[in-house]
């Protein structure tokens, strides 16, 4: 029988050597990396039956790094994070999305072992599909657009002008096109580099329609909030280690996007440029 | 092993602020639009430590994302001081926008600190919150003279 491969990740050189050496003589053939990027080489060129990783390499979140790049190359593998982080508790839910076990310091080596052995007599996990944000939101710009209506037939203020659901919501397909393209843009935070020609006509549609300024606002808060209960809703699908650029991103380019049509409402009407 | 200090969103926000209102200034002061409305510092910056505040209060409060209990005053009363000021509802947009830069550019130089998968709600309710007082704040100030403030 073979023996099972495992990778070890950990910068600390004392507790990669300690466990590289129980779990040897336990049978296991072991490779050991001391940081992030010689993990992923090492994964990008080795199958391994399981990783075991520190969560923390020091900066926060570095293991979920190891683990995203592992469910890419081999979904197959048991994946294993290591943390003395406290707080962890409260986080679990949100990391058992992208790995399959976590295990809290300090633990003896024996439960160690035997928490591997056990995770591996499982069998392998069902293999996740990962999505992109960008992708999520393509799928989903249908149901995000009917979450936001829902919403918004919610807001008196709003609804107190009359429309179709296609005049309500004739803009977010184009809103959904450029935040995806914004999202593989890799623009940074607070770019003004894309402009959206939909965004300025939207202002002024809405001015014709009879919204005020107020309402535009508040429209674009609500599209905010459907676009983050869709990614909630996909949180099991998403590559939690870029997710958090991602959702400020989709913050930026959303209020972006307010900011042009706000722009164009006001240049339709000189008052406004005029205040009191 | 490094030992990290963690430290909660709001803990951060409460312990950066006057870095994030002097970044959100300064990103102001190279917005040609925003620079037509002479103003001093004191006066472009008036409102932000409260906003904060309210900032910090919306993260420590155990309110679900996207909605609006926690009304703010001086949101309103910086949408009417705006107006006077000669603002355009679009510069106001335009602040907010820069101020939520601001803040998540804060956020990240400080990544270290937070634990990841708890930010992700925290960033969610600091978005809703900051548009939530523009929202606010631009009711005001379209309040503030009607005749502006109703479409063509």
């Amino acid at each position: 029988m073979k023996p099972t491969r495992i990778l070890l990740v950990d910068d600390d050189d004392l507790i990669l050597m300690t466990l590289k050496d129980v779990m040897e003589y336990e049978g296991f053939e072991v490779t050991v990396a001391v940081n992030v990027p010689d993990a992923l080489k090492l994964i990008s060129s080795n199958i391994y039956d399981v990783l075991l990783s520190d969560l923390h390499m020091p900066d926060a979140g570095d293991g979920l790094t190891v683990v995203s790049a592992m469910r890419h190359a081999n979904p197959k593998a048991v994946t294993m994070l290591l943390t003395s982080f406290p707080e962890m508790d409260a986080a679990s839910h949100a990391i058992l999305l992208q790995t399959d076990q976590i295990l809290v310091k300090p633990m003896n080596v024996t439960d160690l072992i035997v928490a591997i052995k056990e995770r591996l007599a499982i069998g392998a996990p069902a293999t996740r599909i990962v999505e992109s944000v960008a992708t999520i939101l393509e799928r989903a710009t249908e149901s995000t657009i009917q979450d936001w209506f829902a919403h918004v037939q919610n807001d008196e203020a709003v609804m107190a002008v009359a429309m179709t659901f296609d005049q309500r919501t004739s803009h977010l397909p184009q809103v959904f096109v450029d935040l995806v393209h914004r999202l593989r843009s890799f623009k940074s935070f607070g770019s003004k580099e894309l402009v959206s020609p939909a965004a300025a006509q939207h202002g002024l549609d809405r001015r014709k329609q009879g919204y005020s300024a107020a309402m535009l606002v508040e429209e674009s808060r609500i599209l905010q909030v459907s676009v983050f209960h869709t990614l909630q809703r996909n949180l099991a699908r998403i590559d939690f280690s870029i997710l958090l650029t991602e959702v400020m991103t989709i913050a930026d380019e959303i209020d972006s996007q307010l900011a042009q049509a706000m722009a164009s409402y006001i240049l339709e009407s000189v008052d406004d440029l005029l205040p009191a | 092993m490094v030992q990290v200090v963690h430290e909660s969103v709001a803990t951060i926000l409460e312990r950066t602020s006057s870095t994030t209102i002097e970044d959100w200034y300064e990103h102001a002061l190279l917005d040609a639009r925003l620079m037509a409305v002479p103003m001093s510092r004191k006066q472009r910056c008036a409102h932000l430590p409260q906003l904060f505040r309210d900032l910090v209060f919306r993260l420590r409060s155990p309110t679900i994302p996207g909605t609006k209990e926690l009304f703010s005053e001086d949101a309103a009363e910086h949408g009417i001081a705006r107006r006077k000021q000669g603002y355009s509802a679009a510069m106001m947009v335009e602040e907010s926008r820069m101020l939520q830069v601001s803040i998540f550019k804060s956020l990240h130089e400080n990544l270290d600190y937070i634990a990841l998968p708890l930010l992700l709600p925290d960033v969610m309710t600091i978005a809703n919150e900051v548009d939530a007082q523009l929202s606010r704040a631009v009711a005001c100030y379209v309040a503030e003279s009607p005749s502006q403030g109703s479409p063509a």
